[in-house]
């Protein structure tokens, strides 16, 4: 006899009105008192939930059925059956295209920041031996050209693909990055595909010369820069100690002055006093920057890292934030705080993830000397090497990889009703943090929790108010209108 | 559209949910396969688990219109393919009952 269940979930109440989200299908349902009370009524009780689905369904005709397989077709009801575990891994195997290659075009870096994770994680990385990178390594045209050549051959039937320049600092081996566009393109035109480009940058190098490149490329800029300049100054230096602040400015400005049709991003860590983030937010869009994204620092250096009070206190900032957001929103406008800005279009478009981020799945770095690795990230950690240029990528790594970092083989996040959003965060985190790079990002846990119901609630007071603002930040980010499936 | 009592969709994935529905992959069929449900092997899905008969067998007959039609395996058209009629459910609610009501419909 099959039974049935109420899926994970979780109601919540936004400007007076109810709404239901499910777990397992990040899908946002508003819900009337009756069909809310049939859920809190069945929620824990799987075997009236069975008798009552049986009698109702003697009479099929009966609007008490139609209502129950309204709520089975939507998945509020489930089947318990193995069905979803087959479906699901069969959906898995499916081959995956790569469709992002970030280039490590060097491992130099001509500031020293203290908190910076690179060479903080496994010793070989540091050592540069096995698949560790040289100290200092710049990537050769060559390997570059090759890199290309790799992206458009793996990347099958996606005719768009991304190359990110990134490093080390990437505008160090600009003459590389003028190049390695040029070559894309090119490559890019003869197979038929579509190439955009993205660098990360700290600010240091640009000059009107690197500036113009940028936007006549119509690269995708992002900067690291800490805000405010005693904010920024505290841990982004020069190896000689020196701030770095006045010496970005003034580049900073010649790259957010210039007329560009990309925009520019600044990305900003976070490290000590949340209380400055929204300062920072300000600042930096003052400057003109399009958004500004918040990270907690990666580090395993109690110094640096955000204690458990400190992630408090930077949750009540991005509250803070998000009622900004909110308000800008209703009249019109756009506040640019990436961290919601992302959070509300994951939401909106309902995309359930099986892994955490594209790594290892549609996106691969490339070391200076042409190994491939997960993510820029992990450029380096011999242990997640997965292949070269040259051999192309070690395939049965690849699936052992992508095996073992399913959401479904993390214990803590089963039962967890964020999963869809989170499946258990950054690898990279996860290794610095927890020691294991397929482990859940357990420290972590209730602030992205309590961070994603801020953002159902900013989510569903916004769809109230004007649903096609949802819409438009979901093109923002380059997703399609949704269109009924065809037959 | 069936208008569903009680549940609005309000983003894309409740929107794909309340349209599997009206495409008639109902309780039994889950969208999270690939296209086509004969692309894997399940014998939960293949094997009629409910008490009515066919016992054992693919979905009940009273089902088949429901949850084989649209993407999904169907030794022939489904009403809605040959009549470009989509929502022939709403005239059939419950097929065993009211499959007479599909009739025929010719196009303009």
């Amino acid at each position: 006899m099959e039974t049935y269940r109420i899926a994970d979930h979780r109601g919540f109440e936004a400007g007076g009105r109810h709404f239901l989200y499910l777990s397992r299908d990040n899908a946002v349902f508003e819900a009337d008192r009756e069909t809310r009370d049939w859920i809190r009524r069945y929620a824990g009780d799987a075997a009236g939930l069975t008798r009552a689905v049986a009698s109702r369904r003697q009479a099929p005709a009966s609007e008490a059925w139609a209502q129950l397989e309204a709520l089975l077709a939507r998945r509020i009801i489930l089947r318990e059956a193995g069905v979803e575990d087959a479906a699901r891994a069969a959906a898995r195997s499916r081959e995956v295209p790569l469709q992002t290659l970030v280039l490590h075009v060097t491992d130099a870096c001509n500031l020293g920041c203290a908190y910076c994770y690179h060479g903080q994680s496994s010793p070989a990385r540091v050592a540069g031996t096995g698949c560790g990178p040289g100290k200092g390594a710049a990537m050769s045209a060559a390997t570059a050209r090759r890199a290309v050549d790799f992206l458009i051959a793996a990347s099958g039937t996606c005719d768009k693909v991304v190359l990110v320049f990134f490093g080390g600092e990437p505008l160090l081996n600009f003459p590389l990055i003028s190049e390695t566009v040029a070559y894309a393109r090119k490559r890019a035109a003869d197979t038929g595909k579509r190439v955009s480009f993205a660098v990360t940058t700290n600010g240091t190098l640009l000059t009107p010369r690197t500036v113009a490149f940028l936007h006549a490329q119509d690269i995708g800029v992002t900067v690291s820069m800490d805000g405010i300049e005693a904010v920024h100054d505290r841990f982004r230096r020069f190896p000689d100690g020196s701030p770095s602040y006045r010496a970005i400015l003034p580049r900073v400005r010649t790259l957010l002055e210039a007329p560009r049709k990309k925009p520019v991003v600044a990305r900003v860590t976070v490290a000590g006093e949340p209380e400055h983030v929204p300062e920072t937010l300000d600042h930096l869009l003052a400057m003109g920057f399009s958004e500004t994204g918040f990270a907690p620092v990666t580090t395993d250096d109690p110094a640096f890292q955000l204690d458990a009070r400190g992630m408090v206190r930077l949750l009540a900032q991005f509250h803070l934030l998000s009622e900004r957001f909110l308000e800008t929103a209703l009249r019109g406008d756009f506040l640019g705080f990436t961290n919601l800005v992302d959070l509300l279009v994951v939401l909106h478009e309902g995309e359930v993830k099986t892994h955490p981020c594209g790594a290892g799945l549609g996106l691969f770095s490339v070391s200076p000397e042409g190994r491939l690795y997960l993510c820029q990230r992990l450029t380096g950690e011999a242990e997640w090497c997965m292949g070269d240029l040259e051999g192309g990528l070690d395939h049965g790594k690849v699936a052992r990889f992508r095996a073992m970092t399913g959401v479904e083989r993390k214990a803590d996040c089963r039962a967890c009703w964020v999963r869809a959003v989170c499946a258990g965060g950054c690898y990279h985190e996860a290794l610095i943090r927890e020691g294991s790079l397929t482990a859940p990002n357990r420290h972590y846990c209730e602030w992205i929790k309590t961070w994603t119901a801020m953002g159902l609630d900013v989510y569903a007071r916004l769809f109230m108010a004007c649903p096609d603002y949802l819409d438009k930040l979901s093109l923002l980010r380059g997703h399609a209108p949704l269109h009924s499936r065809s037959i | 559209m069936k208008k569903k009592r009680g549940l609005t969709p309000i983003n894309k994935q409740a929107k794909r949910l309340d349209e599997q529905e009206v495409f008639g992959m109902g309780e039994d069929v889950m969208t999270a396969m690939p296209i086509g449900c004969t692309t894997i092997f399940d014998t939960g899905w293949e094997t009629n688990p409910r008490p009515e008969t066919p016992v054992g067998n693919c979905v009940s007959s009273a089902r088949d219109f429901t949850s084989c039609s649209g993407p999904c395996w169907w030794p022939a058209q489904t009403p809605d393919n040959i009549t470009n009629f989509p929502d022939f459910q709403n005239q059939c609610q419950a097929v065993e009952k009211d499959w007479r009501n599909l009739n025929f419909v010719i196009k303009k």
